[in-house]
């Protein structure tokens, strides 16, 4: 698996502050309240980083939108929220009182767009940036315990970015987190396009 | 995709969802027979026009800020039924707005970015999660306000319960039969009975004749006419304690309707000590302070009442006006100390003198006393003031500085009339003084008569009077 070197670290965070920031203007229009973003922290997880890294979290239960994408390179972006960011969340957009543990059709519908939004405005934002066309996926939503989501999605051989950022709405905190799994034949070649695109 | 492609038209119409496909200058380039079902917009008037002629919202720029990448392969969009229920605005036969799930995906026809806008109507879905959400909440809303409203009866009918039990007052709950349904531990007190005893009985057990009997009647006659003499005011009543004996209480009862039967609640209690201190201190509010005899307003009382009581009756009524003689003088000779003594001395011994019904003795002021006679002729009342006199000259208390015996002696004056309309008892009173005037003035120690309209006459001593 090659390195990502500080400077493509850097640039790559770049990127997906762009994609992020898109996201929020078109969440900024669906909530009719300003959004405040954090600029994002990203983590290259090692292949025998990502289980231990993902599955030791103490959300009990999280949600999750998962959009598979292939191409140039190929591999899964997922949001997710935990559950208490997700009913902060599906408040704010539905104007409904939604109880906490049910996975119901409204917080299901919201949270599938919201991460629609937030992943596709960061993919999209990489993919211009790479000038790669990938393939996607329809997103789709997935509710539970983190280790048993992942469990089927990860690979011994994965690698992975995690992408963490934090936005504020209406004194509200809540907290999105990305995952791009990648295999790490495809991760290297991510990181080729990435390198050739933003070094020349 | 040409629109004249009729295998692609089949295909889409076929679809049970509403499809649109939109090139990238924003011209609808299909638009299949589910859509035009819902829009009541044919093929033939969307096709080849701009979206924003066609769907005006959706060429609204949150939409299409959304829908722009993916013309260029970006991820697909989703537009999802609680964000975005009326992508596409259009109703169901009944009304009803149709709620919408759309998806948008990059579509190439012929090497050129397309999108295709896949609608499907989620309205019954949408709807019945709703309502059975609705339904879910308020099931649980109204498990919950049961709960609430059980639990507060629970700790009322507890609370109720436990002031029953420890309140003063006796609580007594009958039917409409007069059988004693509840008896509280103050009841218990009150009537010496245990509960056990007369729950199941008549509560006329509780009260002496002639109440008792006329109970049940004044029951009846309530249940028949809503007429009652009890119900919601509370009154003086006579109880009936295990022993017999007797009791004054105060009692107020309570109509209780439980579904169509009626009860009546009973809270009482006795008012024997509260009647004993009344009556001691209607008694200490008619007696005179130092001489322990009637006073000044017992005695105005008593005349009012036997005068206008001997005016009914046509009976006489006479009265003595008493003062003792150079009492002052008494005082200042053997101090107020001895004063007082004297005048409680004279004023039992003047008591003492009247002894039948309606005869009232007072103190009148100072040393100054009054004897009440009802029924007593002016020449009965005379003898009598002559006995008075008699008495406290015997009593042999010495004056040395009275100027008319070596021992305390009294001037009376006696007046009686038969009360009428023409005068009021101010006049009898006022020929009692008339006369003790008399007597002042003939020389002290001595009986003076006067009567309505007569000369004050001296009245000698006989000794052998008697009434």
């Amino acid at each position: 698996m090659v390195q990502l070197s500080d400077d493509l670290l850097d640039a790559l965070r770049e990127v997906i502050n762009i994609g992020v920031g898109k996201a929020a203007g078109t969440l900024n229009e669906l909530l009719g309240h300003h959004i405040v973003l954090e600029v994002p922290q990203v983590v290259v997880l090692r292949p025998e980083q990502i289980v231990n890294h993902l599955t030791q979290r103490p959300y009990d239960s999280i949600s999750l939108v998962v959009l598979q994408f292939s191409g140039q390179f190929s591999g899964l972006s997922t949001l997710m929220f935990t559950s208490d960011s997700a009913s902060k969340l599906v408040d704010l957009l539905v104007r409904e009182e939604t109880p906490l543990d049910e996975l119901d059709a409204i917080k299901t519908g919201t949270l599938t767009e919201v991460g629609n939004i937030l992943l596709n405005a960061v993919m999209g934002s990489m993919a211009n940036l790479l000038g790669s066309r990938l393939s996607y996926t329809i997103p789709t939503y997935q509710e539970g315990p983190l280790a048993v989501l992942l469990r089927p999605i990860i690979r011994p051989e994965s690698a992975a970015l995690e992408i963490t950022t934090r936005f504020t709405v209406q004194s509200r905190q809540i907290t999105g987190e990305f995952l791009l799994l990648f295999e790490v034949v495809s991760f290297d070649a991510f990181v080729a396009v990435l390198h050739t695109a933003l070094l020349g | 995709m040409s629109s004249g492609s009729d295998t692609h038209m089949e295909l889409l119409d076929a679809l049970p969802m509403g499809i649109l496909v939109l090139s990238e200058d924003l011209l609808v380039r299909q638009w299949n027979r589910i859509l035009a079902d819902w829009t009541g917009l044919t093929p033939e008037q969307v096709i080849g026009r701009p979206v924003a002629q066609v769907i005006p919202s959706l060429a609204e720029p949150r939409y299409l800020a959304r829908i722009n990448p993916v013309f260029s392969g970006g991820p697909p969009v989703l537009f999802s039924p609680q964000l975005h229920p009326h992508l596409i605005p259009c109703s169901r036969a009944d009304g009803v707005a149709r709620i919408q799930q759309t998806t948008v995906t990059p579509l190439l026809v012929h090497g050129m970015n397309h999108v295709l806008l896949a609608v499907q109507d989620v309205t019954d879905l949408v709807l019945t999660a709703r309502e059975s959400r609705q339904l879910h909440q308020q099931a649980l809303g109204d498990i919950q306000r049961r709960e609430q409203a059980e639990e507060a009866l629970q700790a009322g009918a507890q609370r109720l319960r436990a002031i029953v039990e420890n309140t003063v007052e006796a609580i007594i709950v009958i039917n409409q039969q007069g059988v004693i349904e509840e008896f509280n531990p103050a009841a218990e007190r009150i009537f010496g009975y245990g509960a056990e005893e007369v729950i199941g009985a008549n509560v006329s057990l509780l009260m002496p004749e002639p109440y008792r009997s006329e109970h049940d009647g004044y029951l009846q006659r309530y249940l028949a006419s809503g007429e009652s003499h009890i119900i919601g005011v509370g009154r003086e009543v006579t109880g009936r304690r295990n022993d017999g004996a007797t009791f004054p209480m105060h009692l107020a009862v309570g109509r209780m309707e439980l579904g169509d039967r009626v009860t009546f609640v009973g809270v009482l209690h006795d008012i024997t000590a509260q009647k004993q201190l009344e009556e001691h201190l209607r008694i200490l509010s008619l007696k005179d302070g130092l001489t322990g005899i009637y006073n000044r307003r017992a005695f105005d009382e008593g005349l009012e009442k036997e005068w206008r009581r001997g005016r009914r009756q046509n009976a006489p009524l006479s009265l003595i006006l008493l003062d003792i003689d150079f009492f002052k003088r008494y005082n200042d000779t053997y101090g107020h100390q001895a004063g007082d003594a004297c005048l409680k001395t004279v004023a039992r011994k003047v008591a003492a003198s009247v002894h039948r019904p309606g005869d009232l003795a007072a103190r009148y002021g100072g040393e100054e006393f009054v004897v009440l006679l009802p029924e007593t002729p002016l020449d009965e009342a005379r003898q009598i003031a002559e006995r008075i006199r008699q008495a406290v000259a015997q009593l042999a208390i010495p004056h040395s500085s009275s100027g008319v015996a070596p021992v305390i002696s009294i001037s009376l004056g006696v007046a009686g009339m038969v009360p009428d309309r023409q005068h009021n008892s101010e006049a009898l009173l006022q020929h009692a003084d008339r006369a003790l005037y008399g007597a002042k003035s003939n020389g002290r120690n001595r009986v003076c008569v006067t009567r309505p309209g007569a000369e004050v006459t001296p009245y000698q001593a006989e000794p052998d009077a008697s009434r």
